[in-house]
């Protein structure tokens, strides 16, 4: 099978599985407990190596899966997800099924797959298209509902990896600028709009971040020149505090404790 | 110079200016920027660095010239494979920097580690908002690396990128810096820390990938303990040098000049001098003198206040005109001078401030002969300007097509003489060479304009609406569209200089100027520009100098 066919090639899928190739962040029990579901459900499915080396591509295939009816994607976090076919120019519908194999619910995937349809094929083992290239499909998508264009990530990537829109708005240009494994520009975001789908950490992962949108995430660390000199002051001194704490510390282990 | 920018680096689009270790010419044959594998190796080179640097007197923040020139010699000296070339300029800059960061006692330093050092998986870790929180859990390098700092009395950072260290310096928090990073992202900081002047060491990591990256230990320890006993440090306290600037633009102040206490015009042009304003001119001056003399801030001698007073009532006064000229009736938030007091009284107060500025430095308590200078200085620019300015109005008054040359000459003709004066009245006052003179003239025109082409750019960008090209004057977004237009394009450029367009011939400029990627090619000239006012700041032997002015370098041009 080549990669990204279909079973049955001539229908629309009902189902999209993501096999993350290149990464380790979904278990290999999640990942075969996903692929039992669906074979044994015999749903219309489509198995291909990344999702987001598709997406960065703007694979014209999601289009055409984001128009299926009652569609299904078996991947990660759903917010990394929609963002990931919405890079695409291939919006989800509101009510696409998402379900995730990093949440350690796999087993319950199953439950959750639409029920198969009556020209369904048999049951048959998924195959899963190996596909990997050169090139790591890691880069940012921008959760538009919390993206503030603060432009802030514009700023200080090092790879020209973002630039602005004719409207000024901040957009992922070249993907493939991006550098493995680096969420920087994530982690300063002051929204928590950023998402990594490959990132171990939440929510750069696209998990849901802990605050409603336009409220500070919880690891968002500042952009220079953003901090009012007092909290500055504060961070600093609970830095020299924790310093003095370790030192105290390992003075104690040492057995030099008054 | 071509409408087809120089860029420095061989890389794809990014929006900053590139001003990077990294060159254009054999980036992408050489690969990318590589640390040598062996640490014998990466201490051979370092020997041989300072072998070459002996007896150099480097005077940081080093500018790319003076990079690559030494970089050249240690490769003809070393034989040192050239892929190497950017591993050897953090070499040369730290090698610059070195005297000055050991002067700067442990306790006004940081050390700045990347979050990538640790252990993917192991690491407890949790970040605020000035990155990773280390537990000591042991897992990888930054505890001891920060145990060793933090006992010496450095202030730890871990955390993404390098724009946290300039801040902390420009606030004044931490006055050197010790970094450690991967050589991609060296590269990116290094044009952000030319411009904030920030005394540092950098160390390359050993990989990079951004994650479960090496430390180099044994140079970050080096430069950690790194010490010259009872040296302290201080850089130039340009904050105190505004704060002496401003108060000499305090009305009760200015009412000390009789013409100013007596008479209405004098009135209204002491209110108006006094009206907040950004100062820039008159802090510019004071700041070139303060960091070549050496003066006391507290203690500024008379004649450098009546140079600086000189350049903002001269400056002043061409306000007046412009607005009286573009009909803007708001200034500062307030009315206008002709909005307040109609348009005759305005003009003679513009009048009556060239005459203040003049008088001032003719009345400056200094040598005849600087004096003389001084006002054959101010008013050579004055002339230069309008010259200038009369060349911009002849092409209105019949507007035609224009080369990226010919708009950039239009702008070093009308910008750079005003920037000219304002850092050559400072030279003059602290007596400086005639070097330091041909330094400031050519930052000065370099720096005017990429000022210019700064304005056109924010003029394109922040602007929504249809006329907002201003094609009612030379135009630099204009004219970099026109340099890079299909042949059927440029009849439609064509037609627009200096013309009013409508909504339908607007949309179609803006067209071509998104299809053929304007903005960028004019972000590009401008960090061209600031590349180049940066490099004419390589010949300074004054140290306070040369950072004043990379900083004035960034606070202008942006970082």
């Amino acid at each position: 099978m080549r990669p990204g066919n279909t079973v049955k090639s001539e229908r629309t899928p009902t189902v999209v599985y993501c096999d993350c190739a290149y990464s380790e962040i979904i278990p290999r029990a999640a990942k075969d407990a996903a692929q039992r579901a669906i074979a044994a459900r015999g749903a219309t499915a489509v198995a291909v190596p990344d999702l987001c080396a598709l997406a960065a591509a703007r694979d014209p295939r999601l289009r055409e899966w984001a128009a299926a009816e009652n569609l299904t994607v078996i991947a990660c976090y759903p917010r990394a997800v929609r963002r990931l076919f919405a890079y695409a120019g291939a919006p989800l519908a509101a009510g696409a099924t998402l379900l995730n194999m990093r949440d350690g619910q796999a087993a319950h995937i199953a439950a959750r797959l639409p029920p198969p349809r009556a020209d369904a094929a048999p049951p048959a083992p998924l195959a899963v298209p190996p596909g990997k290239d050169d090139w790591v499909p890691w880069f940012p998508v921008i959760d538009q509902d919390r993206c503030r264009n603060c432009k802030q990530c514009l700023n200080f990537c090092v790879f020209g990896v973002y630039d602005l829109s004719p409207e000024g708005l901040v957009r992922v240009a070249q993907p493939r600028n991006c550098k493995n494994n680096c969420p920087a520009c994530a982690r300063i975001c002051p929204a928590a709009a950023i998402i990594f789908p490959k990132c171990p950490d939440a929510p750069i992962n696209g998990a849901e971040p802990p605050a409603a949108p336009g409220a500070e995430a919880a690891p968002a660390p500042a952009a220079p020149g953003s901090l009012p000199a007092d909290e500055l002051d504060a961070l600093l001194a609970k830095r020299r505090a924790r310093a003095e704490a370790f030192r105290r510390a390992r003075m104690g282990a040492a057995g030099e404790q008054p | 110079m071509s409408g087809a920018p120089q860029t420095l680096s061989g890389r794809a689009a990014t929006d900053a200016p590139d001003l990077r270790y990294g060159e254009a010419a054999g980036r992408t044959a050489r690969g990318p920027v590589t640390v040598p594998g062996e640490a014998s190796e990466r201490e051979r080179l370092a020997a041989a660095t300072d072998a070459c640097l002996r007896g150099q007197a480097l005077v940081p923040p080093l500018v790319m010239p003076e990079l690559r020139r030494h970089a050249d010699a240690v490769i003809a000296a070393t034989g040192c494979d050239p892929a190497f070339r950017e591993y050897l300029y953090v070499l040369i800059n730290n090698a610059a920097w070195r005297p000055v960061v050991a002067a700067v006692p442990y306790e006004r330093r940081t050390l700045l580690l990347p979050p990538c050092l640790r252990a993917s998986g192991k690491c407890p870790a949790r970040f605020d908002k000035l990155g990773l929180l280390c537990e000591r859990c042991g897992s990888c390098e930054i505890c001891a690396l920060s145990d060793e700092a933090e006992a010496l009395g450095y202030t730890v950072l871990v955390a993404e990128g390098t724009g946290v260290v300039a801040d902390l310096v420009s606030r004044g928090v931490a006055d050197a810096a010790i970094g450690v990073s991967c050589m991609p992202a060296l590269e990116r900081a290094f044009p952000h820390m030319v411009t904030g002047a920030v005394p540092g060491l950098a160390v390359p990591l050993l990989t990079d990938g951004c994650r479960d990256t090496r430390p180099d230990t044994a140079p970050i320890r080096e430069a950690v303990r790194l010490r010259a006993p009872g040296a302290d440090w201080r850089p130039l306290d340009l904050a105190k040098t505004r704060e002496a600037v401003n108060a000499w633009f305090q009305e009760a102040q200015l009412r000390r000049f009789p013409g100013i206490a007596r008479t209405q015009i004098g009135a209204i042009a002491g209110e108006w001098l006094a009206r907040a304003g950004k100062r820039w001119r008159p802090f510019l001056t004071t700041a070139v003198y303060t960091a070549l003399s050496g003066a006391d801030v507290a203690a500024l001698p008379d004649h450098v206040r009546h140079a600086a007073l000189a350049v903002e009532c001269i400056h002043k006064a061409s306000l007046i005109y412009d607005d009286v000229q573009d009909n803007d009736a708001v200034r500062y938030g307030l009315p206008a001078v002709h909005a307040a007091h109609g348009t005759p009284l305005a003009l003679t107060v513009s009048l009556y401030l060239l005459g203040l500025g003049y008088r001032l430095l003719a009345d400056a308590p200094a040598p005849a002969a600087m004096r003389a200078a001084m006002l054959s200085l101010a008013a050579d620019g004055h002339c230069r300007l309008c010259h200038g300015q009369g060349a911009e109005l002849a092409w209105v008054r019949a507007p035609g097509p224009l080369g990226v040359e010919q708009v950039l000459d239009f702008f070093a003709r009308k910008t750079a003489p005003s920037f000219d004066v304002v850092f050559r009245l400072g030279a003059l006052c602290a007596g400086a060479d005639p070097e330091v003179h041909d330094v400031l003239r050519r930052y000065s025109e370099a720096l005017g304009v990429a000022y210019q082409i700064r304005d056109d750019l924010e003029d394109f960008t922040e602007d929504g609406d249809a006329d907002d090209i201003r094609m009612q004057r030379p135009s630099i977004v204009l004219a970099v569209a026109a340099a890079h237009a299909a042949p059927s394009e440029r009849d439609v450029i064509a037609a627009a200089w200096g013309r009013g367009l409508d909504a339908h011939k607007a949309a179609a400029i803006r067209g071509i100027i998104a299809a053929r990627d304007v903005e960028r090619k004019t972000r590009d000239l401008l960090g061209d520009y600031k590349q180049r006012a940066l490099d004419a700041l390589a010949p300074l032997r004054n140290g306070d100098l040369k950072m004043a002015l990379c900083r004035v370098v960034g606070k202008v041009l942006g970082p």
